[in-house]
C-alpha cells in the first residue's frame, strides 16, 4: 500500500525548489531573447572571424586550410597595411575635426540667430543627409573632374589657375577629396545633435552665470562647454567609431581605394580582401586587429574623457 | 443523381486544371550581366522579350551589376549561400579564377546533356577556345571587344591636326598630343581604366611585353618587369606628366564625350554609349596605336557566359537562353546596340543580319580589322590571382599619378604578383 504525501508538504517542497532554483532564473529568461540575439548576430560572428583568420579560406570551399598565425604575420611585415592603418587614422582626425569640432563651433554660432533663422540654417545644414551617399558621391565626381568643366577645377580657373588639378587619381589629393564628401554628408547630422545639445542646457544656468560675470570665451569654457560635454562625447565616440565606415562608399564610388592604396582605409581594405580577393582569412586578421584597435578606442574615451563629464544622474 | 453529375465534371475539371498548369508552369532563371541602363540594358531586355516569346515557360529576370569585379564577387556570396544564379556574363580576367574555384557546368557537360553543339558551328575556333582551360571550356565565348582610339575630328582640326590622317603609332599620337596641348592647352588623350588591367595590357602588349610568363620550369612568372612593360607604362606615365593625357580613371570617357580630350582609347564595346552622350557632332575612331613598327596585339574585352544553376530545369532553361543569345539574331541585336565583335564573323557581311549596319558604322569596321590582333586577356591563375591583379593596378596608378617611377612600381608590383601566385602550373590553358 503506497504511502500518502499531504499535499500541504509537496507544496512546501515545490515552494523551496522554486525558491532555491527556478527564482534565480527568472531574470536570466527576462533577458533570453535579448541575449540570444547578441550572441548569434553579435558574438558568434565576431568568435566565427577570429577563428576564420587563423585559416586560407575563398569563402565557397569546403576546405579552410589551418595557417597558424601566417596571416597576422604577413599583416605585420605588408607595407600596404601599415600605409592603410595610418591613412585610417588621417581619416579619424580629418573627421574629429569636419564632424566633431566644426558642427559644434557651427551650433555655438547658430545659438545667436533667432529661432526663424536656426529652422533655415538646421534644414539647409541636415539637406546633405538626406542625399544617398552613392548619389552624393556620383555628384562630387562630377565637382573633382579633372577638366576645366568639373566645378573646382572651373572655380580654379577663374583664379588663374590653367591646369586641372587631377583631384582623385593624385596621391597628395584624393583622401582629403574623398574625406570631404563624406564629412560634407554627415556634418549636418552632428550639427543637429550638437544644437540640440546646447539648447538643453538649462537657460536659467546661463543667466545665472552671465549675472556672476561670466561673458564670451569663459561662459562658453566654464558653463556651456562642461555642461554640454555629454553630448560633445557622443558626437566624438560615434565619428571615432563610425568614421571609416561613413567614407566607404565614397572610396567605393569614387577612388576604389586608389591612386596606389592612396585612399584606402581599413574598412575598404577589408572588403577588398575578403569580397574582392576572397581571401577571408586574411580579411578577418585584418578586421581582428581593427575590432582591437576600436576596443582600445572606446575602452581609452571611457577612461579618459568619461570621468570628466557632468552627466546629470 | 444531378448532384453526382455535376461532382464529377467539377473533379474532371479540376484534375484538368491542375495537369495544365503543371505542364505550363513557368520557370524562371537569373541572368547576371553588367549590362546597366547605359550599357547594353535595353538590348538584354529586348533578347530576354524575344527569347521569352518563342519559349513561353522561361521566365529570364536581368540583374545587371555596374562591374566585373562586383559580379564575380556577388555570384561567389550567393553560391556560398546556395543560392546559384544561373548564368553569369564572366570578364576575361576571371577565367582562370573562375575555373580554379567555381563550381561551373562546363559546356561539354551542357552540350552532352541538352545538346545544341550545332548552334557554335560558326563561332570560330580560336574565339570558342577562349574559355579553354585545363581540356575544358569553363563557358561559352560571348561578348568580344578590343580596343580602338574614338577621336573628335573638330577638336582636331581646332588644333591643326588632320583628322582624315590620324596618329597611327604611338610616336606620332606623343608627338600629336604636344601640338594638340600648344593649341587649345588641353590633353589629346584620355584612357578609360578602371579596376582591371585591361588597358595597360594594351599597351604593354602591343609593345610586346606579357604580363605573365611560363618559365622553364612549367610554372607562371610575372612578366611586368620586362623592359617592355616598363616602357609601356612610363610612355603613359609621361603622357600624363606632360598634360597630354589626363588620368581619370573611367571618367576619361566622360573628358573625352564632353569635349575636354581629343581621344578616347577605350573598348569598341563603348560605341553605344559615347554615340549616345557625345556632346559633339561626329564621332570617328581608329585602330590602336603601334609602337614602332611593332603588330598590335589587344586583349580580348567582353565576357564568357558561366553556368551555375544546378536544378537540372533551371540548367536546361539558362542553356537554351544561352543558344538564343549567340544565335545570328542573338548577336545581331548584341553587336547593333553595344558594338561588341560578332562572335560569328560573317554576320558582318550578310545582309540579313549586320551588313547594313556596318555600312552606316564605320567604327564597328576599325574593330573587326583588329580581330587577328587579338589575344587572351591575362588573367592571373590560382586563388591569389585576383590579388595580384590588384596589385599590378596600383604599380600603374603610382607610376600615373608620379609616386613611382614605371620602373620601380612595376618591379614592387613583380615580386608581389610572384609571392601571390606562387608556383602555379602553366600548362593546360589556352594561352
Amino acid at each position: 500500500m503506497a504511502t500518502r504525501i499531504p499535499s500541504a508538504k509537496i507544496l512546501t517542497a515545490c515552494r523551496a525548489w522554486y525558491n532555491t532554483y527556478l527564482k534565480k532564473l527568472v531574470p536570466y529568461l527576462y533577458i533570453a531573447p535579448a541575449l540570444n540575439f547578441i550572441i548569434i548576430f553579435v558574438f558568434y560572428p565576431l568568435a566565427r572571424t577570429f577563428q576564420i583568420s587563423f585559416y586560407e579560406w575563398n569563402i565557397i570551399r569546403d576546405r579552410q586550410n589551418y595557417v597558424g598565425l601566417e596571416n597576422y604575420i604577413r599583416l605585420f611585415f605588408d607595407p600596404n597595411f601599415r600605409q592603410i592603418l595610418v591613412q585610417s587614422l588621417i581619416y579619424l582626425l580629418i573627421s574629429v575635426f569636419a564632424v566633431v569640432a566644426l558642427p559644434i563651433l557651427l551650433a555655438l554660432l547658430a545659438l545667436q540667430l533667432t529661432d526663424k533663422e536656426i529652422d533655415l540654417y538646421q534644414s539647409l545644414m541636415f539637406f546633405p543627409t538626406v542625399i544617398p551617399t552613392s548619389v552624393a558621391a556620383l555628384v562630387w565626381v562630377w565637382f573633382y573632374l579633372p577638366t576645366r568643366t568639373g566645378l573646382f577645377n572651373a572655380l580654379l580657373h577663374l583664379f588663374g589657375v590653367t591646369q586641372p588639378v587631377q583631384w582623385l587619381t593624385n596621391s597628395a589629393t584624393a583622401l582629403p577629396a574623398v574625406a570631404l564628401v563624406s564629412n560634407w554628408k554627415v556634418m549636418g547630422f552632428h550639427f543637429l545633435i550638437a544644437l540640440a545639445g546646447l539648447k538643453a542646457i538649462p537657460r536659467d544656468c546661463l543667466e545665472a552665470a552671465y549675472i556672476d560675470g561670466a561673458h564670451g570665451w569663459s561662459l562658453i569654457r566654464h558653463v556651456i562647454l562642461p555642461l554640454f560635454a555629454p553630448t560633445g562625447l557622443f558626437i566624438l565616440v560615434i565619428t571615432l567609431l563610425q568614421g571609416l565606415e561613413y567614407v566607404f562608399v565614397p572610396i567605393r564610388v569614387m577612388t576604389l581605394g586608389g591612386p596606389a592604396n592612396a585612399s584606402n582605409n581599413l574598412m575598404y581594405a577589408i572588403y577588398q580582401e575578403g569580397f574582392q580577393f576572397f581571401r577571408a582569412g586574411y580579411a578577418s586578421a585584418m578586421s581582428v586587429v581593427m575590432i582591437t584597435l576600436f576596443g582600445g578606442f572606446a575602452y581609452l574615451q571611457y577612461r579618459l574623457l568619461d570621468r570628466r563629464v557632468n552627466y546629470d544622474r | 443523381m444531378k448532384l453526382r453529375l455535376l461532382l464529377s465534371l467539377c473533379g474532371l475539371v479540376s484534375v484538368f486544371s491542375i495537369s495544365t498548369a503543371a505542364a505550363q508552369e513557368k520557370i524562371t532563371i537569373e541572368y547576371w550581366n553588367i549590362n546597366t541602363s547605359t550599357f547594353g540594358g535595353p538590348q538584354v531586355d529586348a533578347l530576354i522579350a524575344s527569347f521569352e516569346a518563342k519559349n513561353p515557360n522561361i521566365n529570364v529576370e536581368s540583374r545587371p551589376k555596374d562591374r566585373y569585379d562586383t559580379l564575380v564577387q556577388d555570384a561567389q556570396t550567393a553560391i556560398a549561400g546556395g543560392n546559384p544564379p544561373d548564368i553569369v556574363q564572366i570578364g576575361w580576367p576571371y577565367l582562370r579564377y573562375t575555373s580554379a574555384t567555381l563550381p561551373y557546368i562546363s559546356i561539354e557537360s551542357l552540350v552532352e546533356k541538352y545538346g545544341g553543339a550545332e548552334a557554335f558551328a560558326d563561332i570560330p575556333k580560336n574565339i570558342f577556345d577562349l574559355t579553354l582551360v585545363n581540356g575544358e571550356h569553363v563557358g561559352l565565348a560571348y561578348s568580344l571587344s578590343n580596343a580602338v582610339v574614338y577621336y573628335n575630328p573638330e577638336l582636331f582640326r581646332k588644333a591643326g591636326l588632320d583628322p582624315d590622317n590620324p596618329p597611327r603609332t604611338i610616336q606620332e599620337w606623343t608627338e600629336a598630343a604636344a601640338v594638340f596641348k600648344k593649341a587649345l592647352n588641353l590633353p589629346l588623350i584620355a584612357i578609360d581604366y578602371s579596376g582591371d588591367n585591361w588597358a595597360i595590357e594594351n599597351l604593354i602588349a602591343s609593345n610586346g611585353g606579357n604580363l605573365l610568363i611560363c618559365e622553364a620550369d612549367g610554372t607562371f612568372a610575372a612578366g611586368v618587369s620586362s623592359p617592355e612593360a616598363v616602357e609601356a607604362l612610363q610612355t603613359w606615365a609621361d603622357w600624363v606628366a606632360k598634360g597630354y593625357a589626363v588620368n581619370a580613371l573611367d571618367q576619361a570617357r566622360t573628358v573625352f564625350w564632353t569635349g575636354q580630350a581629343g581621344a578616347l582609347f577605350w573598348s569598341i564595346a563603348g560605341r553605344g554609349a559615347i554615340t549616345s552622350n557625345k556632346t559633339f557632332d561626329e564621332l570617328r575612331a581608329t585602330t590602336y596605336p603601334q609602337f614602332g613598327d611593332k603588330p598590335t596585339r589587344l586583349p580580348t574585352g567582353g565576357n564568357m557566359l558561366v553556368f551555375f544553376a544546378s536544378d537540372p530545369a533551371r540548367q536546361e532553361a539558362a542553356w537554351r537562353f544561352a543558344l538564343h543569345l549567340v544565335s545570328p539574331e542573338g548577336i545581331t541585336e548584341w553587336t547593333k546596340g553595344t558594338g561588341y565583335i560578332p562572335l560569328i564573323p560573317k554576320l558582318a557581311e550578310d545582309p540579313k543580319y549586320l551588313a547594313s549596319f556596318y555600312a552606316e558604322n564605320p567604327i564597328q569596321r576599325v574593330a573587326t580589322r583588329q580581330i587577328e590582333n587579338m589575344i587572351v586577356w591575362t588573367s592571373f591563375p590560382g586563388e591569389n590571382g585576383l590579388a595580384a591583379g590588384a596589385a599590378l593596378f596600383r604599380a600603374v596608378q603610382a607610376a600615373l599619378g608620379g609616386q613611382l617611377t614605371a620602373g620601380a612600381a612595376l618591379s614592387a608590383a613583380a615580386k608581389e604578383i610572384n609571392d601571390l601566385i606562387g608556383n602555379e602550373p602553366c600548362s593546360g590553358t589556352s594561352r
